[in-house]
């Protein structure tokens, strides 16, 4: 955000954006704002419900305003407006990027050991061995992170249940579906599965994920499955030689079957600013094509709305063409109707991997958490 | 006892080797600090020349000069409102006999049995229905409240100890009661009061949850806070981060070193059970 | 300079030793106790001076408390004034719920560890300070030194040192010891007990201070006459010393139990109560609730339960111990 507020502040003398961050509390602290009525003007709205400050929770309460009205409103596309809207409808956000998870790849360390970034599952579970037998770890897991622990199998869900299955969901709301009975079993399976091929870091459990990024930029780990704004992170502090590749992780031995999995994050309008105009004015502004490039750029992630202003990242060529062929996912707990599946999630890869439950457990929690709604 | 002997060499030297084992996580915390970011020097290495450079660089990029200023503010002013109020409250306390101080002296005590928790969501609508929230005052009032059982607490274990000799004299004189509190048993407090300070300053200089929620913005961040938002933004980098966590406690460090002596008097004399 | 007052004294010594202080209204007069009947002359301070201690308590401290206990029997989603009773539902959810057993269980676990080595290692520390050795400033100072850290450096700290590549498992190697390597924060066997040692290295000096604080009142004298008639040193310090600083060992007992039944920060910057919460305490599920799950009348009723929880053993505590020491 500080990246793109000084040139709408050289264009608007007079006007001054205090930014702030929130880091890791943003939603704990946003969250008890809006309810005291105190929030900031402008802010992060993430897409979908799940969580306490999201379009679908928030926006339902009338915390945010009604942005479909705007003038740039008509040019956002149909997966972030359907994300960025309450459940009646109306946009309450301008979507700026779309994250996705897939594979984050030292390019010169694989090289170095004669791999390559693989296509297909088997050619994963191979790279893992590959990268074993050069005395290296494939893919780095700091599990001690929390929000780390969900990524290979929402990765692993796009392909397998929510690309082929885009209903899913709504199905397991009505009773019809559930993690158990689904090829979540397969992904988590498949996740034990490079678990038992060594392809992670020993002791993922007790590892930062600080400690992956440091690994990365050292080659001495070859890849980690992330989301696509960490390519930033990790170049951030690395060698200046460093270059990484971004790849959607595969689920199958098709490649043309692999979807990537992704998530809208916009900013929208505290209903109850004092500066309503200048708002919109601001909102207006980072809809244009300039400044979502920018912004994407200074994040390391990919556009929503680039217009045809052209982004040189990798990253964002690689969704582009995903969001081209139509085969994106949406991350699954943006639409789950209750707060307590995703840490049902945390909780049960942790114990997965200190081998304190078997991957039904973990199911039947998860299924618990979301028939408790 | 008071003879230097072999046994008591022995047990210096064991002294010793506790102190250093001790000291290596901190020195762990230097030596991070210090490093340059591309080398691996192992675990307990240091990489030359020692890039002091980052100790500047984290000062500046987690902004912690203003956040420095924003918490000895809060800090001051909390702690001598803690030292004002629990001093007279306790001198109440400790000089009446009638039910009703005992009573409160136990709703005091209630005060160290709160987990905190229980409290914030309530305590935040309430602060922001009166238009405080952002304003370093909230903190300040919070911070005060609740460090008052410790200090009442102890301001009145003090005085129960202490015979009204000094009060009974000036009472005869006909002192009033406000002048007798502040120029006798005021003074006859001090060494509690040093330790009511020194402990709720650790207190209120160390608190993150409230300046987090309270303190938006980066005009008004404290020094944990700035911390904790630089850590999040810098995880990936452990001489930064490092570097910050030093610089947030130098202040603190600073204080401890010049004062000392003094700390550990006011709690000899303050603490004694 | 000497300390002003003196404490009780095991001798029964209550009248405090006064300097005299020239700040002393009417200290130029004769210091000769008037003849008159204690009675009258006693001090009795007004009910007003208490006001403003009482009035800020009561508003930011007790009122809010109540409020939230009040909430805890309601479905009140912590945003809107709306709020209807549901009894005890909220509490029967939370028995429903495993994790809250078992933070209970890590609270309990995890207190009285930290309660136990933080005064025996504390203990030691003063007692081996107060022998005549030459650095004991120096040292003082060093086991002092954790106190002031903020509770998330400290945790942060502890987070790099025990990582599997950390700073332990590297200096047991060097040592020769690889075989003890452990992953002391993802093992959930391990990882309560290395959060233990964090809050206890950090707080083990601050005990130390308590206790050399008892110490200084303990009379050498009394120490060598029992030297004298023959009891050697752990005996002297079992059956005299200890006995002779009860008053800094009940205070210390009091603020490492109260302290660690509601621990928060550490825990939270080491582990977040992780993994699969094997760390997790009261305090940490209750903020989890209350901020990650956004369950506020859930995160209520856990509040409520460790409150009633830390009042229960703070008042055991106090009355077991009260007469001896405190008031």
């Amino acid at each position: 955000m500080n990246a793109v507020k000084a040139t709408f502040e050289k264009a608007n003398p007079g006007v001054t954006i205090q930014v702030k961050d929130y880091s890791q509390n943003f939603r704990e602290v946003i969250g008890t704002q809006l309810a005291g009525g105190n929030a900031p003007d402008v802010l992060a709205i993430t897409g979908g419900g799940g969580n306490n400050i999201s379009a679908k929770v928030a926006g339902d309460k009338g915390y945010y305003a009604d942005l479909s009205g705007q003038s740039w409103a008509a040019m956002v596309p149909a997966t972030p407006k359907e994300q960025l809207s309450n459940t009646k409808g109306q946009l309450v956000a301008v979507p700026m990027t779309l994250s996705s998870i897939g594979g984050i790849y030292n390019q010169g360390a694989i090289q170095a050991a004669g791999l390559s970034v693989p296509n297909t599952w088997s050619q994963v579970l191979q790279f893992c061995q590959e990268a074993k037998a050069k005395g290296k770890v494939a893919y780095g897991l700091g599990l001690s992170d929390t929000w780390t622990t969900q990524m290979i199998p929402y990765a692993l869900t796009a392909s397998l249940v929510y690309g082929p299955d885009p209903k899913f969901t709504s199905e397991q709301s009505k009773g019809t579906k559930s993690f158990s009975q689904s090829a979540w079993k397969t992904s988590l399976d498949m996740y034990m599965q490079m678990k038992g091929q060594g392809c992670f870091n020993s002791s993922p459990n007790g590892t930062p994920y600080s400690q992956v990024q440091d690994a990365i930029r050292k080659g001495k780990t070859l890849a980690t499955v992330s989301v696509a704004s960490e390519t930033a992170a990790i170049e951030l502090t690395g060698p200046a030689d460093l270059d990484l590749t971004y790849a959607a992780f595969p689920a199958t031995d098709d490649a043309s079957q692999t979807y990537l999995s992704t998530s809208t994050v916009g900013f929208g309008m505290n209903a109850k600013t004092q500066k309503k105009a200048l708002a919109e004015k601001f909102l207006s502004w980072l809809a244009t094509p300039e400044t979502q490039v920018a912004y994407a750029k200074a994040f390391g992630d990919t556009a929503a709305m680039p217009g045809d202003v052209k982004q040189e990242r990798q990253v964002s060529t690689l969704v582009q063409e995903y969001v081209d062929k139509d085969r994106i996912t949406v991350w699954p707990d943006r639409d789950w109707p209750t707060t307590t599946i995703q840490p049902e999630v945390f909780d049960g890869v942790q114990a997965l991997f200190s081998g304190r439950a078997h991957v039904g457990d973990v199911l039947k929690k998860m299924d618990a958490a979301f028939t408790q709604s | 006892m008071k003879r230097y002997t072999k046994k008591t060499a022995a047990l210096e030297a064991a002294l010793i080797a506790a102190a250093i084992i001790f000291l290596i996580p901190l020195f762990v915390l230097v030596s991070v600090a210090l490093r340059d970011p591309a080398g691996s020097p192992g675990f307990l290495g240091f990489t030359w020349p020692l890039k002091f450079g980052n100790l500047a660089t984290a000062w500046k990029q987690s902004q912690m000069g203003p956040s420095m200023l924003n918490s000895i503010m809060i800090t001051g002013i909390s702690v001598l409102l803690v030292i004002g109020i629990a001093s007279t409250a306790g001198y109440v306390i400790a000089r009446r006999t009638e039910r009703w101080s005992r009573g409160m002296f136990y709703l005091f005590l209630t005060g160290f049995l709160f987990p905190g928790q229980l409290a914030l969501v309530p305590l935040y609508v309430a602060f922001t229905k009166a238009g405080l929230v952002g304003n370093p005052f909230s903190v300040i009032l919070i911070s005060t409240a609740g460090n008052l059982p410790f200090g009442i607490f102890l301001y009145t274990a003090f005085l129960r100890d202490l015979a009204p000799d000094y009060e009974e004299a000036a009472t005869l004189d006909g002192a009033t009661p406000f002048r007798m509190f502040r120029s006798i048993v005021f003074p006859l407090m001090r060494p509690v009061t040093g330790t009511v300070g020194i402990l709720s300053s650790l207190a209120i200089w160390n608190d993150f949850m409230h300046p987090l929620l309270y303190l938006t913005g980066g005009s008004t961040r404290t020094a944990p806070l700035s911390v904790y938002t630089f850590v999040g933004e810098y995880s990936a980098n452990w001489p930064l981060v490092f570097s910050a966590l030093i610089t947030s406690v130098i202040p603190i460090l600073v204080a401890y070193f010049l004062m000392q002596r003094f700390i550990m008097r006011g709690f000899a004399t303050g603490l004694k059970g | 300079m000497s300390a002003h007052v003196q404490g009780p004294d095991p001798g029964g010594v209550t009248a405090p030793v006064v300097e005299a202080r020239p700040a002393a209204a009417g200290a130029d007069r004769p210091r000769v106790r008037p003849p008159r009947p204690r009675k009258s002359a006693r001090p009795r301070p007004s009910f007003w001076f208490a006001l403003p201690a009482l009035l800020l308590f009561v508003v930011i401290v007790i009122a809010p408390n109540l409020q939230g206990f009040a909430y805890s029997f309601t479905n009140w989603d912590g945003f809107s004034p709306a709020a209807d009773l549901v009894g005890l539902k909220n509490f029967s959810s939370l028995f429903s719920n495993g994790n809250s057993g078992r933070a209970v269980l890590n609270t309990l676990v995890l207190t009285a560890v930290v309660t136990v080595g933080q005064n025996v290692l504390g203990l030691l520390l003063a007692l081996g300070l107060n022998a005549n050795i030459k650095t004991k400033y120096a040292l003082r100072l060093v086991f002092f030194l954790p106190v002031v850290l903020t509770p998330i450096v400290c945790g942060y700290l502890w987070k790099y040192l025990l990582t599997p590549e950390g700073s332990l498992n590297s200096a047991l190697s060097a040592i020769g010891l690889p075989g003890l390597r452990q992953d002391w924060l993802g093992n959930p066997d391990l990882v309560l007990f290395s959060v233990c040692a964090a809050i206890i290295w950090q707080g083990a000096g601050y005990s130390m201070v308590i206790y050399l604080a008892g110490l200084q009142s303990v009379s050498e004298d009394v120490l060598e006459a029992a030297a004298i008639d023959g009891a050697g040193p752990s005996r002297r310090t079992w059956s005299i010393t200890l006995p002779l600083i009860n008053g800094s060992i009940v205070i210390n007992l009091l603020l490492t139990v109260l302290g660690n039944l509601k621990q928060f920060d550490t825990v939270f910057s080491m582990t977040g109560g992780g993994p699969s919460g094997a760390s997790d305490t009261m305090a940490t599920i209750v903020y989890k609730t209350a901020f990650q799950y956004l369950q506020y009348p859930t995160a209520l009723a856990q509040g409520v339960i460790l409150t009633l929880f830390v009042g229960c053993v703070g008042f055991v505590q106090y009355r077991l111990t009260q007469r001896k020491a405190l008031v």
